[in-house]
């Protein structure tokens, strides 16, 4: 959880500085495109910090 | 964390854990099978016991185990070895089994109607207590190099076994481990359990225990429908 959080916060500092420098068409369109992609890391890194801890069936 | 946010969150993990244990308790039924959960701490001869058991019983009922380990899967390969189907189930920082995983073991193991799950958790006096599986029965091992005072320490897990096996009884004569004192502690935390003193070294007091297992497997299977009878030709 920690991980992912920490990678969430940068990925959006990211975002932030990006769409700074943009006008506004292009600031949606990438604020979009970076949100989708923080969305799906820090979704993966939860699950994947999740899996390494719960239980494993060796049959 | 505040007191009534920690028990409200214990409240919580064993709520869930309870759904999940009533629903393997009704599959159990539903298929006549007898399910234990053994418990004790690490090393007091739960596999060997097991092993012990099924090289015994095999022939004559339908056995099955679940075997639940932090890290590795030998003893699975330990129970495997007697020719009984086992499944390992690693919990890696985990420190018992709980309810949905069995479902999952259980689910993969796919054990026979009618037959008897034996389940081996986690090496530990402390949290198995708190998390039904589903089981009909918790058995605590307890060897007699653990000392006589452990069902005074750790009363939680004596409190929920319904039998307790001292188990390698034949190292006595080495020990100086007061038997008696000790059943005596078990019945202070417990007194409705049953006590039996087993070796699974040489043997001594096995049958009582087989006995009592095939009992309860006899006991749960009682409630299938007896099997159909075979066509006619
Ligand atoms: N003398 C004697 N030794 C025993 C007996 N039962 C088990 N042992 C020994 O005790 C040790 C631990 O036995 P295990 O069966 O691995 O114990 P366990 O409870 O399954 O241990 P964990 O799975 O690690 O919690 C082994 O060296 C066994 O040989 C017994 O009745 N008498
Ligand atoms: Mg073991």
């Amino acid at each position: 959880m920690r991980t992912a959080t920490i990678t969430t916060i940068i990925m959006a500092m990211g975002i932030i500085i990006t769409t700074m420098t943009m006008t506004t068409i292009r600031r949606m369109i990438i604020t979009m495109i970076t949100g989708a992609i923080t969305t799906t890391v820090s979704m993966a890194i939860c699950t994947m910090v999740r899996g390494r801890r719960g239980p494993r069936f060796r049959a | 964390m505040s007191q009534t946010r920690l028990i409200q969150l214990e409240a919580d993990i064993l709520g869930k854990n309870n759904g999940y244990a009533q629903a393997n308790c009704a599959q159990f039924a539903r298929d006549g099978m007898f399910v234990l959960n053994l418990v004790s701490s690490p090393g007091s001869g739960k596999t060997t016991l097991l092993c012990k058991t099924l090289e015994a019983l095999k022939d004559t009922l339908d056995l099955a185990v679940i075997e639940g380990d932090q890290q590795t899967s030998a003893d699975a390969d330990r129970i495997r070895a007697t020719g009984v189907p086992a499944i390992q189930v690693n919990t890696g920082k985990g420190c018992h089994l709980d309810a949905h995983m069995v479902g999952h073991a259980v689910e993969s193991l796919k054990p026979a109607k009618g037959s008897v799950l034996l389940i081996e958790n986690v090496g530990n006096l402390v949290c198995p207590a708190g998390f039904d599986l589903g089981e009909a029965h918790k058995v605590a091992i307890l060897s007699v190099t653990e000392g006589e005072d452990k069902p005074l320490k750790y009363p939680d897990m004596f409190a929920a076994s319904d039998l307790v096996l001292l188990n390698k009884v034949d190292l006595l004569p080495h020990l100086d481990f007061d038997i008696e004192e000790a059943e005596a502690n078990v019945r202070r935390v417990n007194p409705r359990a049953r006590v039996l003193r087993v070796s699974a070294r040489s043997g001594e007091g096995m049958e009582a225990w087989m006995q009592w297992l095939k009992g309860g497997a006899m006991m749960a299977s009682a409630t299938l429908p007896a099997t159909a009878p075979l066509a006619a030709e």
